[in-house]
């Protein structure tokens, strides 16, 4: 087992826990929510997208406050810690980390198990839905906060007969500090 | 498509409470709080569906309710409620010491809007207990009060037993 997977473990465990059903019908109750609401699938996938972002941004400072972790040294490093510690801690899933490209700037997150999607059928009025989506939202939120802007997409759906769900990450750029150098603490 | 979910273990509250957080956001900018219970009320209702596939019929309301505080309130969020009392003529009162909805570190106690965003928070269990005892056979009011967060009493008013 290698170190992030002990550190997400043993965070997972620290932490306060609810019911996986619970939280699978409640992301239901609100995918299904948004769908009645604004009838337009685009509409609801960057809804949920928007959602995810602003509960990345809070997210990620529970990650580094629990697992107390180190700055990456590079963005392998930082999908490694995604992976193993952050979905650990909050979906008690560890998706694999894949496909990457050779600058090491892209990689493909692939779910062998997605909690959110138990029980889920989508039915043929919600084909462009993203369901997921709010991981997305989630992923670009919680890595905007330690600097890093990222784009991600699902490409690859297993509520749409695909193999497995799969989300492309990559980084776009590492964000400058606002502070100019004089209140640079390091 | 059918769930791993019998043997999945439990997720973090706090990633929840962050999920609700945003269906009380959604429903707050739409001016419609009575959604969030009825939402609450789908998710009751459907949990318990699958919770008591195997359960014997219940007999009358008083075990309904012990089965809500015991078996189904552990299963949700990993405790069991701390306190029932009941008056005999149809209205119960649970105490739960640390309800999961608003044990948020990110609420401030001291801050009056913070409460009243706390009590936003309380709408979707409300109708998660409604929709968990209505498909139990009871029709039933329900409030939330508290005093001392993450303190929460959900006051049940029965209004109809089915069993």
């Amino acid at each position: 087992m290698s170190r992030n997977q002990r550190l997400g473990e043993s965070c997972y465990n620290d932490l306060e826990k609810i019911n996986a059903e619970l939280f699978t019908l409640t992301y239901g109750a609100l995918v299904a929510q948004l769908v009645r609401d604004m009838e337009d699938v685009d509409k609801v996938n960057a809804k949920l997208d928007e959602m995810g972002h602003n509960i990345g941004l809070r997210l990620i400072d529970e990650l580094l406050a629990k697992s107390g972790i180190a700055r990456c040294g590079s963005f392998r490093e930082t999908a490694d810690v995604v992976s193993k510690v952050g979905f650990k801690m909050f979906l008690n899933t560890v998706p694999n980390v894949d496909n990457w490209n050779e600058r090491g700037t892209e990689c493909t997150l692939v779910f062998d198990d997605n909690p959110l999607e138990d029980f889920v059928a989508l039915p043929s009025s919600c084909a462009g839905l993203k369901y997921s989506n709010v991981l997305c939202g989630v992923l670009r939120g919680a890595l905007e906060s330690v600097h890093l802007a990222v784009a991600c997409e699902i490409v690859s759906d297993a509520l749409k007969g695909d193999p497995k769900t799969e989300i492309r990450m990559s980084l776009k750029h590492v964000i400058e500090d606002e502070a100019g150098e004089d209140y640079r603490e390091d | 498509r059918s769930g791993a979910s019998q043997s999945r273990g439990p997720m973090s509250a706090i990633a929840y409470r962050m999920l609700a957080f945003e269906l009380v956001r959604i429903c707050d900018a739409q001016n419609d709080l009575g959604k969030l219970e009825m939402l609450g009320f789908g998710i009751g209702h459907r949990f318990v569906e699958r919770f008591t596939r195997t359960h014997a019929k219940f007999t009358n309301t008083l075990e309904v309710v012990k089965f809500l505080c015991k078996d189904l309130w552990l299963a949700m969020f990993g405790k069991q409620v701390d306190k029932l009392q009941t008056n005999h003529k149809g209205v119960f009162v649970l105490h739960d010491n640390k309800c999961a909805w608003v044990s948020s570190v990110d609420i401030d106690y001291s801050d009056e809007e913070s409460l009243e965003q706390a009590k936003k928070f309380l709408i979707a269990p409300c109708g998660l207990i409604r929709g968990a005892l209505s498909n139990l056979g009871i029709k039933c009011t329900v409030r939330a009060e508290f005093s001392t967060l993450p303190m929460c009493f959900f006051n049940i008013q029965i209004n109809e037993e089915m069993l």
